[in-house]
């Protein structure tokens, strides 16, 4: 693929290294803007990482060094993300994330909602209730919880907690949105339920998911990219992918 | 490996005999324990509640007087008690601040190399002696007055700092255990949203290491009420009354037990001393158990 | 952006507090150090560690102190050690679960009691039976001072016994006891070697925590600056001497024996420190982490 004004993620031969073991290996992929993108692969090859490469969250953890460029297409503008031209801050600001088990911070709703608003958007004070609600309908929560704003978001389900997640990410405005293996905690439904709400979000961000379904991946993706051994082996678009044979994709996988 | 039932006589016999050797030293010091601390309690008990009362505190002195500060007390602990408090106060004004962002540092933002220099450098501090923190404070005092020629003397303000220097690593560590024993989840969650690292710690981590940075403020306190050793050498009184000012001389209460101890006139004066001893007891037992029960709900929280 | 500047202000704030913090050490020494100076001139340092203490007659040897805080702090560690052996014993097995998690209980709550407290309870309990059974004379003396300093330190060698008896019976206990092992073959044989360790730096930490102590030499050796010949004479350490130094207000002279003093028990601790933190390294990498 090319860079097209169609591009909005840029990886290329991007290493990453955890002291001396590499994990990602000379990785060199596109993403399309307002696609869905969809990473599978086997355990341990890389894919979250990869996904945690994107907005550099892999520099919290210890010994963590690369190499390679990664660009972003921002506002208007392509961000070399390890360039510094843009703070760490801004950059995770713009490309959210939601992990894998839903991560609600141990407050109310509504404190998991207008606290990063208070403290990342720099919103003011009046503004942030209506953001707050334009969210939660944006993740479908909104009429389950508009009426327990004040309760403790622990005492919301998985699949709850999860769309509260997605919905505090999408209050910040991003405009990729990164999603590392969103339903692996979730129960059948629930999982259903955040599916469908990707493929309605996939027409207005630029979304990169990691699945560990091949089913889901089918659900959902656009576009497919297979990680093996910390690497992008194959990439299909999404006709390529439903035409395939799936015992050759169980092979070419695992 | 000798099993009960097959101890082979001569070689199995010298182990056995240290086996059963250990049995009777772990009854013989449980039992040596209790019965020590039991005696040491009760003998206080017995000597120090009868002298329990306002006379205790205020002497001859009408209570409401004394309180308020309208009439000095002569003959009670009133003033100790006050300088005890005095120096709780200060010294916990001055290391907390202090201690929380040293701890905070040390967990959060610590890296390597300075890192273990800091924390070797906060270790040693730990083990260092009270006497050597009071003698801080009069060196100096020595050395104020030998370079500088002012006639700078030992003061309340002198012995808080320093006794705020000793208790500093129970709040440091206090904090950093805490903060330490905060789930990663919580930090990338905050990192994750685009918080600053300055954000996180306050909003997200500090909050979930509030109990475990007041245990650590309520062990420093106690340790703070109960020393002698710094103060002995920084400005405590024997009869100073009510400290009016940070450059004023103090009383303590642990100074009293001491100097009664060693000096005491009269029976009135040793009744006194017990009293005294068993105030001090209570209001560092009452310290040691609200830290505990802080420290109980904290194992349930992030279980 | 207003937090980016808070996050410096933040970062660099904490920063300065952590040196703060770790400096005051380099700080006592330093003070300790530039008041030892004069102790270098000619011959002063000689007659320092000398073994006369008459200030009035112009002898300001510590020999005597540094002598006695070494006796009395070892004797007390060699009272104070089985006893927290034993204890720690009684309460991972030896004894009944309940007593021994009340014994625990009344360790922990040990050191809350404050020292001044112990010494005194020690003036008008311990001094009055030996000096009618043992001592001649007024009852003060090294036995009094070490008994009551083992009762003291204990707690300090049980907890950390204690806690290292807890990282290992967890993964043997079961192991042991189907191999048909009693409690004490147990705690003797399997877990007190795996632990060597340990209990040695145990040992180390009461000894520090016995010569770092003021209040119980103060009120109960009668504080004679003599050599310690026997125990059931008077001593004198080096922290009850710099107290009673500065409470006598005496020459300068005298007070270079105080900083003496200081820097000696400064260094100790150093070195204990030190000790204890390569004991502490050492066992990370041989035992695997226990």
């Amino acid at each position: 693929m090319e860079i097209t004004s169609d591009t909005a993620i840029d990886v290329n031969d991007f290493c990453l290294h955890f002291g001396d073991t590499k994990i990602l290996n000379h990785v060199t992929m596109r993403c399309k803007k307002n696609t869905i993108s969809v990473i599978i692969g086997r355990s341990g090859s890389g894919k979250s990482t990869f996904l945690r490469s994107l907005n550099r969250l892999n520099e919290t953890f210890p010994q963590c060094s690369s190499s390679g460029t990664i660009k972003v297409f921002l506002k208007k503008n392509w961000v070399d993300i390890h360039a510094g031209t843009m703070r760490l801050e801004d950059l995770r600001h713009q490309v959210g994330m939601v992990f894998q088990s839903p991560n609600v911070l141990p407050m109310s709703i509504k404190k998991n909602m207008t606290l990063p608003l208070a403290l990342v958007a720099d919103m003011p004070r009046s503004e942030r209730c209506m953001a707050m609600e334009q969210a939660l309908r944006e993740a479908q929560l909104w009429d389950e919880v508009k009426d327990r704003l004040k309760d403790q978001a622990a005492t919301l389900s998985g699949g709850q907690q999860q769309r509260l997640c997605l919905a505090r990410a999408l209050a910040l405005k991003p405009e990729i949105l990164l999603l590392d293996e969103p339903t692996a905690s979730l129960d059948h439904k629930a999982a259903r339920r955040i599916e469908e709400l990707i493929i309605g979000l996939g027409k207005r961000y630029t979304l990169v998911v990691v699945s560990h379904s091949l089913r889901q991946t089918r659900a959902i993706g656009e576009e497919i990219f297979v990680f093996r051994e910390g690497r992008a082996e194959a990439a299909f678009s999404r006709e390529k992918f439903l035409n395939c044979d799936p015992a050759r994709i169980m092979e070419e996988l695992f | 490996m000798a099993r009960k039932g097959s101890a082979v006589h001569g070689r199995g016999s010298m182990k056995h005999l240290l086996f059963r050797a250990a049995i009777v030293l772990a009854w013989v010091s449980s039992l040596l324990l209790v019965l020590v601390i039991g005696y040491l309690i009760f003998f206080l008990l017995l000597r120090g509640l009868p002298t329990l009362g306002t006379d205790l505190f205020f002497g001859d002195t009408p209570a409401w007087a004394a309180l308020s500060g309208q009439m000095p007390v002569w003959e009670g602990i009133w003033p100790a008690c006050v300088g005890t408090l005095a120096l709780i106060f200060m010294s916990a004004g001055i290391s907390i601040p202090l201690g929380i962002s040293g701890g905070i540092y040390l967990a959060e933002y610590g890296r390597g190399k300075s890192k273990h220099l800091l924390t070797f450098f906060i270790d040693v501090l730990a083990g260092t002696p009270s006497i050597l923190m009071g003698l801080l404070g009069f060196a100096a005092i020595l050395f104020i007055r030998n370079v500088f020629g002012i006639q700078a003397r030992t003061n309340l303000l002198l012995a808080s700092l320093c006794l705020a220097f000793l208790v500093l690593p129970y709040i440091i560590k206090g904090t950093q255990m805490a903060l330490e024993g905060v789930p990663d989840a919580l930090r990338m969650t905050g990192f994750g949203l685009g918080m600053t690292r300055a954000q996180t710690i306050i909003h997200l981590l500090l909050p979930g290491a509030a109990k475990g940075i007041f245990s650590g403020i309520i062990l420093a306190l106690g340790r703070a009420a109960e020393d002698t050793a710094v103060i002995l050498l920084t400005g405590v009184v024997a009869n100073g009354g009510i400290p009016r000012g940070l450059s004023d001389k103090f009383e303590a209460l642990p100074f009293h037990i001491y100097y009664l101890s060693a000096e005491y006139q009269n029976p009135q004066e040793l009744s006194q001393a017990f009293g005294t001893a068993l105030v001090l007891l209570c209001m560092t037992s009452l310290l040691f158990i609200s830290a505990h029960f802080i420290h109980n709900q904290l194992e349930k929280r992030w279980k | 952006m207003q937090r980016f500047a808070r996050e410096t202000l933040f970062h660099g704030t904490t920063a300065v507090c952590a040196l703060i913090c770790a400096a005051i050490v380099v700080t006592i020494f330093a003070f300790l150090a530039y008041f030892s100076i004069p102790l270098l001139e000619d011959g002063r340092l000689i007659s320092i560690l000398s073994r006369s203490w008459r200030p009035f007659q112009g002898n300001f040897g510590i020999l005597p102190m540094i002598a006695g805080s070494l006796c009395l702090s070892l004797s007390a560690m060699v009272l104070a050690y089985p006893l927290a052996l034993g204890i720690c014993f009684f309460a991972h097995g030896v004894g009944p679960r309940i007593p021994g998690k009340i014994i625990l209980a009344l360790v922990h709550f040990m050191t809350s009691i404050p020292t001044v407290v112990y010494g005194f309870v020690a003036v008008f309990l311990l001094i009055p039976t030996l000096r009618t059974t043992l001592i001649r004379g007024s009852g003060f003396s090294w036995l009094a001072a070490s008994l009551t300093l083992a009762v003291l330190i204990l707690p300090t060698i049980v907890l950390f016994i204690h806690t290292q008896f807890s990282l290992i019976e967890p993964r043997i206990t079961q192991t042991t006891c189907a191999l048909g092992m009693t409690t004490s073959q147990r705690l003797f044989a399997v877990t007190m070697p795996l632990s060597s360790r340990g209990l040695f730096a145990a040992a180390i930490l009461g000894f520090g925590r016995a010569m770092g102590d003021t209040m119980i030499p103060l009120m109960l050796t009668g504080n004679a600056p003599l050599m310690p010949l026997s125990p059931l004479e008077s001593l004198r350490t080096m922290t009850a001497h710099i107290a009673l130094v500065v409470a006598t207000d005496s020459q300068g002279a005298a007070y270079q024996s105080l900083f003496a003093c200081g820097i000696i028990l400064f260094l100790i601790t150093f070195a204990i420190n030190l000790g204890l933190r390569w004991l502490e390294k050492a066992a990370r990498y041989t035992e695997g982490g226990v």
